[in-house]
């Protein structure tokens, strides 16, 4: 893409801050991370669900209540 | 042939320590030491915020640590599935870094010195007139399709190959060549 040269040179070019001290953030986000996840699970059944599985029982919960009242009618 | 060897053993560590941390949490420090830095740095570019990058490091290795045990090998590499996971993060916070862009850019970027005592004059300028194109780039990258931003950072910051990104998003070859064309002429036309 000969065209972009210059665009691609200006991206590769670009260097990213160096002064970040990762060693030090790293051990910090590491407890983090793994303070929350123990927070997580230990949180009741019900908070755990994903909201997949609430959307489906909700879709399964209207079809219910219209095969119920097809009977019913 | 030492060099294969090496990633041979280095990729069969990696399989142990998948293994280890699918059964304990506590296990996953190892993964999380070897892929910290690249996930922080690859969402410090997407954001050029440097505590919004640190929240976005520390909900991916979350879910990823969440969803381990989902995880299996099947020729995806580990990285790549934490590339995605980020990715998938950033483009879920992508109005709030957009919001925050304009002024976390002036702040944060990482530029050459404006000061070079043995740089002439003529020098200088040319290192300014670097400086603000790099700037430029920058901030109309930020404001393109979050799609197009994913494509080209892997590509020009971090050096992805063209199947490697293509194996971390999920799309066909393809679609990652001419998502790049798509987002270069985006950025040529915009700057």
């Amino acid at each position: 893409m000969s065209e972009f040269n210059d665009i691609e040179e200006l991206l590769r070019n670009d260097n990213l801050p160096h002064r970040y001290d990762t060693g030090h953030m790293r051990h910090l986000n590491w407890q983090r991370v793994l303070q929350e996840h123990r927070q997580r699970r230990q949180l009741p059944f019900l908070f755990r669900i994903p909201p997949w599985i609430w959307s489906l029982a909700s879709i399964m919960l209207i079809i219910v209540c219209i095969f119920i009242f097809m009977l019913l009618k | 042939m030492l060099a294969t060897t090496e990633k041979k053993q280095s990729l069969e560590q990696e399989r142990e320590w998948i293994q280890a941390a699918q059964n304990r949490a506590e296990d996953f420090e190892p993964l999380f030491n070897r892929y910290h830095d690249m996930i922080f740095h690859y969402c410090l570019r997407r954001t050029w915020n440097e505590q919004l990058a640190r929240d976005l490091t520390a909900n991916t290795f979350l879910k990823a640590l969440e969803n381990i045990k989902r995880y299996y090998w099947q020729g995806t590499a580990f990285s790549s599935w934490l590339y995605r996971i980020a990715i998938n993060e950033i483009n879920q916070n992508y109005r709030k870094i957009k919001r925050m862009v304009p002024l976390s850019l002036q702040k944060k970027m990482d530029l050459p010195d404006e000061k070079q005592p043995d740089s002439d004059l003529l020098a200088e300028e040319e290192m300014k007139k670097q400086r603000d194109q790099i700037q430029r780039v920058h901030a109309v990258l930020l404001r393109l399709n979050s799609k197009y931003q994913a494509v080209l950072s892997l590509r020009y910051f971090e050096n992805k190959s063209m199947k490697e990104i293509s194996e971390i998003l999920n799309i066909p070859e393809n679609t990652v060549k001419t998502r790049i064309r798509r987002g270069l002429i985006t950025l040529k036309k915009r700057l």
